[in-house]
């Protein structure tokens, strides 16, 4: 689950393989009942990273509701599996993008999410803003994570009317760039993970500012009742109607893990509280 | 009066989505290459469909760390941008303000130590 002792489970299995190089590595699923199919994007990226380092990777033993939804989202094809037609559409399909794809990536959005007939009806600005959330974190993948790949999928639960959408990269963390920066080896995962969502904060130091794109999501997900989690090195931090739950996993997962949460039942209109006048925005 | 140069910025970036870093610094680079020769410019947002902050940081954001803010004022003027993205692009610019005197100032603090 998307949760703290789910993310754990993930953690912990990036632990216990990093270090495997040229196997076949056999996953066994008999004890997984339920794997929420978000969560593929963190799952792929590490199957992926352990690819790369010339592994085989086997999956075996899914329960037949664990098999189908991950042949739905297509999260089986790309590990030897098959897929199969998604009839009702809840899956956003689990997709790995070089970080440099950012049309490929924008198709990808289109047809996932915003054409997507069988999600309930969004108002324009509700959709705009759950593109630019989503937008927002890949940028950071690429600036911050200085990363090759990001990992992608999603989930919608139509009886919630909620949507999940994961971003994976294994690039640089959180934690590293910011104990980098303030020039402190002594801040935990979440204490970094925590600093870093401050409106601006940056780790930046060029020529270009930033510090935006986190605050922003979050003010945007506290007025839509939505839900941030964000997996950095061993820091886990989530944010949920304004409530904040940090905590640190025992061992690192090398890389960044972020979920959004949108509630799609929103119709705030997201008016602004004044007019800005041109002298005002520059 | 100034020349003025009218700059539509789906063509600087060759779509209708203002997403990417790389893609702003292209139009940063175009805005100052006019500013540069005193020429005013007039950014026409109005066949973008999506912008996001990273590219209003490395466009917009980033002309606050050389030029002053009533050199921009006076120079640049902005077209065409729905309102909730107006707003953002004052977020964008107070921050940048914000980020460039805390630079300086940092810098000036270490040339006093050095």
């Amino acid at each position: 689950m998307s949760n703290y002792d789910g993310y754990n489970h993930l953690v912990n299995f990036f632990e216990q393989t990093k270090t495997i190089e040229n196997e076949i590595i056999t996953i066994d699923f008999c004890s997984t009942y339920w794997f929420e199919a978000n969560l593929c994007a963190a799952l792929g990226a590490i199957l992926v990273d352990l690819e790369m380092k010339n592994n085989q990777i086997q999956l075996i033993n899914f329960s037949n509701s664990v098999k189908l939804i991950l042949e739905k989202n297509l999260f089986l094809l790309n590990f030897s599996g098959k897929s199969i037609e998604d009839n009702y559409a809840t899956t956003i399909k689990y997709q790995k993008f070089e970080i440099t794809a950012e049309q490929e990536f924008g198709e990808y959005l289109d047809r996932e999410l915003l054409s997507q007939p069988d999600l309930p009806k969004m108002t324009p600005l509700l959709k705009r803003k759950i593109n630019k959330s989503i937008y927002e974190i890949y940028n950071n993948a690429y600036s911050h994570g200085k990363c090759n790949n990001v990992f992608t999928c999603g989930q919608y639960f139509p009886n919630k009317k909620k949507l999940y959408f994961t971003i994976v990269d294994l690039g640089n963390t959180i934690k590293n760039n910011v104990r980098k920066y303030l020039n402190s080896n002594e801040m935990s995962g979440k204490d970094c993970i925590n600093w870093a969502v401050e409106e601006g904060n940056t780790t930046r130091t060029g020529s270009t500012p930033g510090g935006l794109g986190l605050s922003l999501i979050r003010d945007f997900l506290k007025l839509n009742e939505g839900r941030i989690q964000i997996i950095s090195s061993n820091g886990y931090w989530e944010e949920k109607k304004g409530i904040i739950l940090a905590a640190d996993f025992k061992s690192p997962f090398l890389g960044t893990i972020v979920n959004l949460e949108f509630n799609l039942n929103d119709n705030n209109s997201y008016a602004l509280l004044e007019e800005l006048k041109p002298e005002d925005y520059l | 009066m100034n020349n003025l140069v009218k700059i539509k910025v789906n063509e600087i970036i060759n779509g209708q989505t203002a997403v990417s870093s790389i893609e702003g610094e292209k139009l940063y680079k175009k805005i100052s290459e006019n500013f540069q020769v005193d020429t005013n410019v007039e950014l026409d947002f109005s066949e973008i469909k999506l912008i996001i902050s990273a590219f209003l940081n490395s466009s917009i954001g980033q002309l606050y760390g050389v030029y002053e803010t009533p050199f921009i004022k006076e120079h640049l003027t902005i077209k065409g941008m729905e309102s909730d993205d107006l707003y953002l692009l004052k977020k964008v610019t107070d921050r940048a303000k914000e980020y460039f005197l805390n630079k300086s100032q940092f810098e000036n603090s270490v040339n006093e130590i050095l």
